[in-house]
């Protein structure tokens, strides 16, 4: 079994708030803000809500996406005490999970080539030179290994588990993990046209649960080598104490109905933890809101891990995608630390067919390991436990 | 621990399977085939390696392909090849690890879902197009039709895309995740990436496109190489000796460095190191060895 590896800063912005600090206060007032879009437009006949982080300004040759990577790297780096000058010195690796961040998709691009105009490519350039983990390696003059992980709604928790495989491997001193997605009008009208965007705030996990909010954001979570901790006296806010992954291989866009590759990877994940189901404070769960994936997850938490309490924060920061795995492992890990869990917004009424629900209020809960899950398109599911010191 | 490479899948411009490329190399040389790309000029006949999947209807029924598009499809057969190549069949791969590597995705799904909302509005968006604009859809089709239930990832870093995966299929091996993983990358040379193409290196460059996957475990009986070291990092600095490019045979591109390591794997004679480097940027580098 490899060793667990340490966390040492966490960075969070997204709808919920400007920092970790502010999301989790979000969290505990149950505040939560799903407005029609002001930088999309669409021409569908009503707007859908998403959960748009609004003010936030920055550098037009910069996507939002690592833009927003940025923010948070920068907040992450602050909490774990490292200076960004001096990073050069050290062997730091970039692991980020997107889905928009690589997508060469830019629309007044790609209108004007099929009105058979000749547009410029900076557009396309633009997107190549700007993927968020190429971005972040940029900025710091990092010299590790650099890596998108592009795995839908599940990149950024696999970005942490294959980030903390380097910290194992003896390939970095420190990975910067983490996931970003900005709102996209193809991304909003491609989930609209499989018909699981909900009209109103999303309500994971509730009987009258219509589908999901897009949001947008990013996280990045400082792992670091227990070396280089010792190293510079650096301290360790939680762990990543074991990651697991499998795929359905069911169906392109719906997971199995009984959840086979999300039962593999919890079951995986806990096995490399060395912790009992029976162990975890928590579950954060993906929770997205969609009728098929909070019937499968909740199932599947009935049956593995009952009696320990779950949630899901997209009631507070919408499904912010290749995000959401990132957002959620530093909200899982701030939970940990502070001893309680928020409710899980936008639940009112239990779904008798998945014969669990989640919390309805804040909790204070005990333990010193969390689960944090997450399903996504093709079939791919990954579960990552967290520690934090007792 | 090591990895072992047991099985080679390849398409391309020079054909399909490990054979062809071997036979390719051999020749030297293989005749472009052509790209026609929309310009407000026109059309232009863009000279490029494409790659032909309709042998993949020797694998899997063509029922079962009705919607999975041409990124997806070249990816599949390439996966396919890797298992015969190693013996398996495709189907019934429980356990197997996927890794699939691509600096671009599918980018003809991509304007294809655009077309749909620009032709009709965003209410008429496909879901089809959608589903496979993902970059991970390609990899969720091989999994489902091959029955490949382990750990699925996709991975994008431009042309260090391949050496990313092959790392990650490494760790995998290493740490016990897997027994077996199929690691490959894919390009599609779509006409939206033909036409930046074109803008970028006009007609004298040829680019390619197509897959290369491997069937990689931690046994070596029956290898037909081994995996050696493989490194990511910022600047490869002066030290490593760089394998050769083919792209007389399988073109140039986001696709090339794929093709060095099939091809350095054909070749395998001693030590080979395949480099992707992109200046500024950072450089992926694979060495492969001879078998025990």
């Amino acid at each position: 079994m490899k060793p667990p590896v340490a966390v040492s800063g966490l960075g969070c912005r997204c709808a919920a708030g400007d920092t970790l600090g502010a999301c989790m206060e979000s969290l505990r007032l149950g505040q939560r803000h799903p407005v029609p879009p002001v930088r999309l437009h669409t021409n569908h006949p009503a707007p859908f809500p998403v959960f748009e982080v609004l003010g936030f300004e920055h550098p037009p040759e910069l996507l939002r996406t690592s833009a927003l990577l940025l923010a948070a790297a920068r907040e992450a780096l602050r909490d774990a005490g490292l200076d960004e000058g001096a990073l050069g010195d050290l062997r730091v690796g970039v692991c980020v999970g997107t889905t928009v961040g690589c997508a060469l998709s830019d629309e007044p691009f790609c209108r004007a080539f099929r009105e058979g105009q000749d547009p410029n490519l900076a557009p396309l350039e633009r997107v190549l030179q700007n993927n968020p983990a190429g971005v972040l390696a940029r900025t710091f003059g990092l010299g590790g290994p650099c890596q998108n992980v592009v795995n839908a709604c599940s990149s950024g928790t696999d970005a942490i588990g294959l980030g903390a495989s380097w910290i194992q491997a003896g390939l970095c001193d420190v990975v910067l993990a983490g996931g970003a997605d900005e709102l996209s009008r193809i991304t909003l009208n491609g989930f609209i046209a499989l018909k699981i965007v909900d009209p109103g705030p999303c309500r994971p996990f509730d009987l009258e649960r219509r589908g999901l909010n897009l949001g947008e954001g990013a996280a990045v979570l400082v792992l670091e080598s227990e070396a280089s901790l010792l190293r510079r006296r650096g301290r360790a806010r939680g762990r990543v104490l074991g990651y697991g992954a499998a795929c359905d291989a069911h169906h392109q866009t719906a997971p199995h109905p009984e959840g086979a590759g999300l039962r593999r990877a919890i079951l995986d994940a806990l096995h490399r933890a060395g912790v009992e189901g029976s162990e975890l404070a928590f579950v954060n769960a993906h929770g997205t809101g969609t009728p098929d994936n909070d019937r499968v997850e909740g199932r599947v938490f009935a049956d593995l891990l009952p009696g320990i309490p779950f949630f899901s924060t997209k009631g507070h920061t919408g499904h912010t995608l290749g995000a959401a795995g990132a957002i959620e492992a530093a909200f899982t890990l701030a939970s940990l630390e502070a001893g309680w869990v928020p409710a899980s917004a936008g639940f009112q009424t239990p779904d008798p067919e998945i014969g669990s629900q989640p919390t309805g209020r804040v909790q204070t809960v005990t333990g010193r390991a969390a689960l944090s899950t997450s399903l996504a398109f093709g079939g791919n599911n990954a579960a990552v436990v967290f520690g934090v010191a007792p | 621990m090591s990895a072992w490479i047991h099985g080679l899948g390849v398409v391309g411009g020079f054909g399909c399977g490990r054979a062809a490329l071997e036979e390719a190399l051999a020749q030297g040389r293989v005749q472009p085939q052509s790209l026609a790309v929309p310009t407000g000029q026109g059309i232009v006949e863009l000279p490029a390696y494409r790659a032909d999947t309709s042998p993949l209807e020797r694998f899997v029924p063509k029922r079962a392909l009705r919607r999975v598009d041409g990124f997806a499809r070249m990816a599949l057969l390439g996966a396919c090849l890797a298992l015969e190549d190693a013996g398996l069949a495709p189907a019934g791969n429980a356990g197997t690890g996927l890794i699939l590597a691509s600096g671009q995705g599918a980018t003809g799904s991509t304007l294809g879902l655009l077309d749909s909302f620009f032709e009709a509005g965003d209410a008429c968006a496909s879901p089809i197009h959608f589903a496979n604009s993902l970059h991970n859809a390609a990899a969720a089709h091989l999994a489902i039709l091959l029955g490949a239930d382990g750990p699925c990832i996709t991975l994008s870093q431009g042309p260090r895309s391949m050496a990313g995966a092959l790392l990650t299929a490494r760790l995998w091996l290493e740490e016990g995740r897997v027994s077996q993983v199929l690691v490959g990358c894919v390009e599609e040379l779509s006409e939206v990436m033909g036409y930046a193409w074109l803008k970028t290196h006009g007609t004298l460059l040829v680019p390619g496109e197509g897959a290369v996957f491997f069937l990689l475990k931690s046994t070596p009986e029956g290898a037909r190489a081994e995996l050696g070291a493989v490194e990511l990092g910022a600047d490869s600095g002066v030290w490593l000796p760089r394998g050769a490019s083919h792209t007389q045979i399988y073109g140039s591109g986001p696709m090339t460095p794929g093709f060095d390591v099939a091809a350095a794997c054909i070749l395998l004679q001693g030590q080979i190191h395949c480099l992707a480097e992109e200046p500024g940027e950072g450089f992926g580098a694979v060495t492969l060895l001879p078998p025990l």
